[in-house]
């Protein structure tokens, strides 16, 4: 071997070793998450991700073995040049396999304590649960949740299936990022399970051609907006057909952030214009309930928010919207899709189950028991989450009381509060 | 304290576990700095528990115990609190340990008041204080138990309390069948040796002789032991060792000669065959013989192949190529160890015949291979012996985990290579039998919330025992499961009966019929087969815990004290909180109380029922002459007629007592359903029960006493309804 040759390997042996034996520190996943975390999550939740994160770091150190071992046998100047670029894809690959660890990381490691890990397990159940009721109907699987909270208004959902930074391994769990001014009232889970629920159901594109459809005789940008924005709406509607009005009085709460934000339309946005998402929530309340608090929070939004304020061409995609909302909510609730092996989303969820009245004699029929025992906490979670935002959203005296509640019943169902 | 024992030792199994049993490493090497460790695990409770006999014994030694009251002593023992905070299970043993220190201290108290007891002289101080001695000794044996380093056998029950207590002779000279023992787990072992332990301290007529029973309490424990079951372990290990080194046609004789003495100590019947060293020469030579064609390079290869193409990878991602090379060599192996624990458990005279046993060996090991080995006979011999291709279809094996190069290096039990998909009706649901008395229905409704009449489609976990199997030990190993584990006491495992595996493999062989196979989940024998439904999309329903984890809920049981001294029949039905929810729902609605009195008329009939069957941990018996052991004899001893009688007035006595109750006054059973606690729990007492000292007579044997025990009027009860799990 010639000093050249000798010169170029020391360098690359160095770097080979350096890069191969981080990538076998990844190994221990202990030091990446605390063993309490991990504790932390539902045993077939953890075992899950730990068989995960290790299939990853094993991938790419079998990568980093045959990176070793091209090393070993470069002879010539072209071999080790081969090396040199195998190296780079290998750091590539580092880099991508710590932000996988790093993401599922940081959130396992929001669980620092046995109250907000036992919020967070509510979390994982409420959303799990919600897509259980339906894709189970279908013969579907539903992938385990993993509930992480961070800062921000809204939350978001890296969805399970999807490949990962690593570019290489499928996540296997749905993350659902919650936010801390939501943790007690978490109905934006259920949004964002909605839309691991048409991923997973191919909801989205059906219904965005079944909204262009229907608004085929409104002028074409308005249907062309409407379409666009379908996986916000699928998400909307899933979020209400399983807890009703407690979903739209917080979706209120989010979007209600000053004109800017409730006129703000930015074409390819998948978010519906904040004034008219929460009209078309208050439309599906109406004609699936009737007459309710709903009317109210309409009244003081219009009132607030007066369209004439709104920026010029988004006004008038508005005011051509609002005559249509009714049709746009039966539609998405109500029309038969093949996502859902031709039912519609109420034949699968029925929103009666969520109408106030049912939920107030629901609490009148099994009493105090219904938060305190794990039986009805268990098979009512998601309505109990409906109850409790109505309680919140409309006029009572006891909404501190109702607050203390919602928070017991949740470490309940995360099995962070013991027994009295 | 059975669960919590049984808990204590799973926590320092699952400790010891990760901390010890590493690759490789027998228990010689570990075993002692195993039980150090754990000593320090165990040391706060300990602490915790010695605390409270001292703190006891200053609060109610100076006192006159002639003169004490059971208030009293009720209000000492709830004013102790631990000072530190201990984990749940600790927490758990803990209350189980002060409620057990109460009905001691109210019994060395009544003895007292007869002068009986060096109590009557001294006080309750020296009493509390010999009892603080026997904290440590029973933790240590949960210790050992949890590294399998077990103590030697039980010394002769109730021996020395006999001496002291002559009516305790009487059972003596009724001559009876000797069941117990062999009946008992480890956990009931452990719980009747100390409560035999308590009593002797509590009858010793003077200081000195408390001291004495402490000294050989302490004796026994610093005992030198081995584990059979490590023992054979290390033996398999070896075996296996020696047999993938078998060179073509050469002779595995040696290797088996020496496995087969280690199979028998760990097989409860193996001490029979231990002693006839003629058959246990024959079935070394005779097994060696048999295994020629499965061992050695040209055989073993193919073999090998044969397990792995039956599903050896299907059973966990944990399998190794290694395990794969062994496959062969392991499959024989325990081929070995059937055919001697089939032989083990032949009666005396085919064991005394040469003709007789060579027959039933060949039986056995044909039996043992057609379970261990991979079909590899032709389908006509399969056609003519059908006992020999068992569960044929699913083209599995039984293999032995955890495989080698697990951190657990301990061979558990077996697992069945396939998993079965099996769709469950309510009909097979129904008919399916899980322990204490439960069917899977019942259990799958309470555990994993499944609505009464819903169908669903399942994967059925077969598994079989081997010497020192406990169920929850396959709930925490079997990662292929991951849902089943925990180390709490109830395991979702239920017995494979021949009916079960009719029902959910229709191949009724592949079940095993166990006269007790569902009663005591702790006593498990070599050879029993159990199965575990995965439910996709369904997980346990959980309630929370002490530490902030979800822990399972409690299933619904029933306890029915039979207490002859105090002349009182007491009952507890502790109802899930599945089953308590759907009554208080009824009840909340003031509808007729007759739909509620008809689910609960079927509960306690069937409740009573394996009470007075003596199925496990359903029934206490307070008898001046049946200890714990003779309990469930003594039961099935009884003309069946006159058990049926007695249990049917029983039924009817409660059946009334519960319907006038909850017509009266259902608001007491609401209120006890809203509470957060897991289910509730539902107490009767039966004071004076009619034909009750006739029942006491003939649990002595009088069958004379029979015809008084039927009766038509009805005694007086008392019904108490309290939130979660209560039991004496």
């Amino acid at each position: 071997m010639s000093n050249a040759e000798t010169i170029i390997r020391t360098q690359l042996a160095r770097q080979v070793a350096h890069w191969t034996s981080a990538g076998s520190r990844l190994e221990r996943l202990d030091d990446l998450v605390a063993p309490a975390a991990w504790q932390s999550l539902e045993r077939y939740l953890g075992l899950s991700l730990r068989k995960h994160l290790a299939g990853v770091v094993a991938q790419l150190n079998r990568e980093g073995g045959s990176l070793q071992a091209a090393l070993d046998a470069a002879r010539t100047i072209a071999q080790l040049s081969a090396v040199a670029r195998q190296l780079l894809r290998f750091r590539r690959r580092y880099i991508r396999v710590e932000t996988t660890l790093d993401f599922f990381a940081d959130a396992i490691n929001t669980r620092t304590n046995p109250a907000l890990s036992g919020y967070l397990r509510a979390c994982d159940t409420l959303a799990q649960r919600s897509m259980s009721q339906l894709l189970d109907q279908l013969g579907k699987p539903t992938p385990p949740v993993l509930t992480y909270i961070d800062k921000g208004i809204g939350a978001s959902i890296l969805k399970a299936g999807l490949r990962l930074w690593d570019a290489t391994s499928i996540n296997p769990v749905a993350a659902i990022k919650i936010t801390r001014h939501n943790l007690y009232r978490p109905t934006a889970l259920i949004h964002e399970a909605g839309h691991m629920v048409a991923h997973i159901t191919g909801w989205n594109a059906e219904l965005a051609g079944a909204l262009y459809n229907t608004l085929a005789g409104a002028p074409t940008p308005i249907a062309n907006a409407w379409s666009s924005w379908a996986s916000e709406i699928a998400a909307d509607a899933y979020a209400f057909v399983h807890t009703g009005y407690a979903s739209v009085a917080a979706l209120n709460d989010v979007l209600s952030g000053g004109e800017r934000l409730v006129f703000r339309y930015r074409s390819g946005d998948p978010h519906p214009v904040g004034y008219i998402r929460l009209l078309l929530g208050v439309t599906m309340c109406r004609r699936s309930f009737g007459a309710g608090p709903w009317d109210d929070m309409a009244r003081v939004w219009l009132g607030q928010y007066p369209l004439r304020r709104a920026p010029q061409g988004t006004g008038a995609l508005l005011e051509a919207s609002q005559p249509l909302l009714a049709e746009i909510a039966d539609m998405t609730l109500h029309q038969p899709l093949q996502a859902f092996n031709g039912r519609s989303l109420t034949d699968l969820i029925n929103p009666e189950r969520v109408k106030p009245q049912t939920l107030l004699a629901l609490e009148k029929r099994l009493g105090s028991a219904l938060f305190t025992s794990m039986h009805w906490i268990w098979t009512e979670a998601l309505r109990l989450l409906a109850l409790t935002g109505l309680r919140l959203a409309t006029p009572s005296e006891q909404k501190t009381e109702t607050l203390k509640q919602q928070e017991e019943w949740m470490l309940r169902l995360g099995g962070a509060m013991q027994a009295a | 304290m059975d669960d919590a024992l049984a808990n204590l030792i799973n926590e320092a199994t699952a400790v010891y576990e990760t901390q010890f049993a590493i690759e490789g490493e027998a228990y010689a090497s570990s075993g002692y700095e195993a039980e150090q460790f754990l000593e320090q695990h165990f040391a706060p409770l300990i602490y915790e528990s010695e605390s409270l006999f001292d703190a006891l014994a200053a609060d109610l030694g100076p006192r006159d115990a002639r003169t004490m009251m059971e208030a009293e002593i009720e209000t000492a023992v709830d004013r102790h609190q631990p000072a530190a905070e201990l984990s749940p299970t600790f927490e758990d043993f803990f209350g189980k340990l002060k409620k057990a220190v109460k009905s001691v201290a109210k019994k060395a108290v009544s003895v007292a008041k007869k002068g009986i007891s060096v109590a009557a002289k001294l006080g309750l101080g020296p009493v509390l204080n010999k009892l603080k001695g026997l904290v440590k000794p029973l933790l240590k044996r949960v210790i050992k138990t949890a590294i399998r380093k077990l103590p030697r056998p039980l010394r002769p029950l109730a021996s020395k309390l006999a001496r002291r207590l002559p009516f305790l002779r009487e059972i003596e000279e009724l001559d009876m069948e000797s069941e117990a023992l062999d009946d008992m787990s480890e956990v009931a072992e452990m719980q009747y040796e100390f409560n035999q332990q308590m009593a002797n301290l509590l009858f010793a007529a003077n200081e000195i002789e408390q001291d004495l029973e402490i000294a050989e309490i302490m004796r026994e424990q610093e005992a030198p032991s081995r584990d059979p079951i490590d023992d054979l372990d290390r033996a398999r290990e070896q075996f296996i060792a020696e047999l993938e080194g078998l060179q073509d046609d050469e002779d595995p004789t040696p290797y088996v000669e020496n496995f087969v003495p280690a199979i028998l100590p760990a097989l409860r019947l193996g001490i029979k065959l231990a002693g006839r060293q003629r058959v246990v020469n024959f079935i070394a030579g005779f097994v060696a013989r048999m295994i020629r064609r499965f061992v050695g390079r040209r055989y073993a290869r193919p073999l090998s192949r044969a397990i792995v193409d039956a599903g050896l990878r299907l059973i966990s991602l944990e399998v190794t190529a290694e395990d794969e090379e062994r496959a062969a060599a392991s499959a024989v192996a325990a081929t070995v160890e059937e055919t001697v624990r089939r032989v083990a458990a032949l009666p005396d005279y085919i064991l005394d015949d040469q003709e007789l046993l060579e027959g039933f060996a060949m039986e056995a090991f044909e039996l043992a291979a057609g379970e261990n080995l991979p079909q590899m006979l032709s389908e006509e011999v399969y056609r003519k012996r059908p006992d020999l291709g068992k569960g044929r279809k699913f083209r599995g094996v039984w293999v032995m985990r955890p495989g080698q190069r697990g951190r657990r290096n301990r061979k558990q039990y077996k697992k069945y290579s396939r998993k079965i998909p099996c769709r469950m009706t309510p009909h097979k649901l129904r008919n399916l039998k899980s322990f204490k008395g439960m069917t899977v229905k019942e259990f799958l409704e309470e555990q994993h919330g499944l609505e009464p009449g819903e169908e669903f489609e399942a994967v059925v976990h077969l598994y079989e025992s081997m010497p020192g199997t406990r169920l929850a030990d396959i709930a925490r190993l079997d990662e292929d499961a991951p849902d089943m584990g925990s180390s709490e006491a109830d395991v979702p495992l239920h017995p494979l009966s021949r009916e079960a595996a009719a029902l959910l493999l229709d191949e009724p062989q592949m079940g095993v019929e166990s006269e007790d196979a569902t009663l005591d989940p702790h006593a498990i024998n070599p050879g029993q087969r159990f199965y575990y439904l995965e439910i996709p999309g369904k997980r346990p329903l959980t309630t929370p815990g002490r530490n902030g984890r979800p822990k399972r809920r409690r299933t619904s049981r029933s306890h029915l004290v039979l207490d002859f001294p105090k002349n009182e029949i007491r009952f507890y039905l502790y109802m899930s909180e599945v089953a308590a929810q759907k009554i208080a729902a009824r009840l909340r609605r003031r509808q007729h109380a007759g739909p509620v009195i008809v689910r609960l008329r079927r509960v306690v009939r069937r409740a009573v029922h394996n009470g007075f069957r003596g199925t496990y941990g359903r029934l206490k018996l307070i008898h001046e002459s049946i200890t714990p052991d003779k309990r469930r004899g003594a039961m099935r001893r009884m003309p069946p007629a006159a058990r049926k009688l007695y249990q049917n007035q029983v039924t009817r006595w409660l059946v009334k007592a519960l319907a006038a109750h909850m017509k009266q006054q259902p608001e007491t059973f609401i209120k006890a359903a809203q509470d957060t606690a897991d289910g509730l729990t539902i107490q009767v007492t039966i004071s004076s029960p009619p034909g009750f000292s006739q029942l006491r007579q003939v649990l002595k044997g009088k069958n004379g006493a029979l015809a008084g025990m039927k009766s038509d009027s009805t005694p007086a009860t008392k019904i108490m309804i309290s939130a979660g799990y209560q039991r004496e």
